[in-house]
């Protein structure tokens, strides 16, 4: 066959064939990892300063950096190689296998699912509040405003994926340049000009209240700086170029949020008590509140506003891939599976997950169990760190299955094994943290997928398309 | 009836008007295209960097 004859028949089968559109560059990625993970920045994080004081805050704050930084150069040379929808479910699926695969597709879209329900929660908290602020004697109801923030911005990733990720940059980069404007607003360059040195100066009743064992305990909450960042590589399939945009835009997403998680932490000491930072649902607009300053008081509230809604748009987008890469693949029935005609995207998967979250948004509300929202993020956060467990191993065996040289890697990850091993300890420790805070609820959350996986094994495996399912263009592994 | 109230049922007819609008579309959709085309979607990996650098071929 001429090379003009393979040409037209490859243009014939892809017309007959829907898929993704490949539209994105690297500042989506940017807009969607750090869009998922900013509102961590905006409240949660402080969680780990109750936990163990200001500087077991900060510690926690760089230690957990370390993990997730590890975590995002590991994603950006596998999914530079294999750049799919799905992101770790479809690495796991090429270099472990399928029970592995179905579990970690589960644990992405339980993640996601679980942290846009709590997003659109506290969306509806803050409309409420604000309603208050400005003057309204007449308390608003939180409900409708959770609902229309989970269908609204369904409606926004139902459409395409190109404007979706678009809105999520913007508003992604104003709340980032909120956090750095209360920086600046408070001189922060100076410490002595506005801020209290007793909060950064870290004394032994406010920096290590609880010793060492409180740094520990604080590194579940030093999550909240990152928890979502591993998310840009659920995008791969929709970029332009995914060997450039990944890496590029998930190194700038991590770098960009060691950056404001340290800003975040410092201004914070410098302006409040570390017994009310411990516990305050909105730490960086109480410190913008603190200033007294009406300008830096509203760009905050939007801030927070906007990171909340960046966080609930990407979540969208990035639990409707996993569960459309599981279904296409019929570890789900492949119905999920269908592309949209027009949009090109993952519609029923996006539809479908609507009414999971709603549920779980206004549960809170409508039981009147604040404890129940908390319940929520543990899973969602429990669920992520399920999925770094995994990691660290799958990239020794993706380096073992594809040595150096024998395919083409767009990032090479530097000091292998270095990062790989750091990752699989720091997840051990945040593992350790996290039974002891949360210890029903993790071993909870592993019963829940010991049954899915023992579901998968008897009653979907039969289904799945085994051949398929490898569609990759890697060489035979070593060893097979 | 105050605005907080109205801008409630606001958020509410808001909210089920667009949830209707795509649950309409998704049948639409479904009357409209066969299913093999719309789940015909695999992995495109077209742009991977291993189609060059794939020592096998």
């Amino acid at each position: 066959m001429s090379t003009r004859e393979t040409v037209s028949v490859t243009v014939d089968v892809r017309e007959k064939q829907l898929a993704l559109r490949k539209v994105l560059s690297p500042i989506h990625i940017w807009g969607l990892g750090v869009g998922i993970v900013l509102v961590g920045e905006f409240m949660g994080w402080n969680f780990s300063v109750q936990k163990g004081g200001m500087y077991g805050g900060l510690v926690a704050c760089w230690i957990v950096g370390l993990l997730y930084t590890s975590l995002v150069m590991i994603d950006a040379e596998v999914t530079s190689a294999v750049p799919a929808a799905g992101g770790q479910y479809t690495q796991a699926k090429h270099t472990i296998g399928p029970l592995m695969a179905f579990n970690v597709g589960l644990y992405l879209t339980m993640a996601y699912t679980m942290l846009e329900a709590a997003n659109a929660n506290v969306l509806g908290y803050l409309l409420t509040t604000m309603s208050s602020v400005l003057g309204s004697t007449t308390q608003i109801s939180a409900y409708p405003f959770a609902v229309l923030a989970i269908v609204g911005l369904a409606w926004l990733n139902y459409r395409g994926v190109f404007v979706t990720l678009s809105v999520n940059y913007l508003i992604t980069g104003f709340a980032v340049l909120t956090i750095l404007a209360l920086f600046l607003g408070i001189a922060g360059w100076d410490p002595s000009a506005v801020m209290s040195l007793k909060g950064l100066t870290g004394q032994l009743g406010n920096g290590l209240p609880y010793g060492w064992i409180g740094v520990v305990a604080a590194l579940q909450f030093g999550m909240w700086y990152y928890l979502g960042i591993e998310g840009t590589a659920q995008a791969a399939e929709e970029c332009r170029s995914p060997s450039r945009a990944i890496p590029l835009g998930s190194m700038a997403g991590i770098t960009t949020l060691v950056i404001a998680a340290t800003v975040t932490w410092y201004v914070c000491a410098g302006l409040l008590p570390w017994q009310y930072l411990g516990t305050a649902i909105t730490p960086l607009f109480d410190a913008a509140r603190v200033t007294g300053n009406t300008a830096l008081m509203l760009l905050l509230m939007f801030g927070t506003l906007f990171a909340t809604l960046a966080s609930a748009n990407g979540c969208i987008n990035d639990a409707s891939r996993a569960w459309f890469s599981m279904a296409r693949d019929r570890y789900l029935p492949e119905w999920f599976g269908a592309v949209h005609p027009r949009y090109r995207t993952p519609f029923r998967s996006i539809v479908f997950l609507v009414p999971i979250a709603i549920a779980f948004a206004i549960l809170p509300i409508l039981l009147h169990q604040d404890t129940l929202l908390s319940t929520i993020i543990t899973f969602s956060i429990l669920s992520g760190l399920l999925t770094y467990t995994f990691m660290g191993p799958n990239f020794l065996r993706f380096r073992r299955l594809w040595p150096m040289g024998s395919i083409h890697r767009a990032y090479i990850l530097p000091l292998h094994p270095m990062p790989a091993i750091m990752l699989m300890i720091l997840v051990l420790a945040v593992f350790f943290a996290t039974f002891l805070g949360y210890g029903v609820a993790l071993l909870s959350i592993l019963a829940f997928y010991l049954l899915a996986s023992i579901w998968f094994v008897l009653r979907r495996y039969k289904y799945v398309d085994k051949g398929a399912q490898f569609t990759a263009p890697l060489p035979r592994p070593r060893g097979y | 009836m105050s605005v907080a109230r109205l801008v409630e049922i606001a958020a509410w007819v808001l909210a089920a008007a667009i949830a209707l609008w795509m649950v309409v579309d998704v049948i639409r959709v479904d009357h409209k295209y066969d299913e093999e085309y719309l789940s015909s979607a695999v992995e495109d990996l077209s742009d991977a960097p291993n189609l060059e650098g794939d020592p096998t071929r």
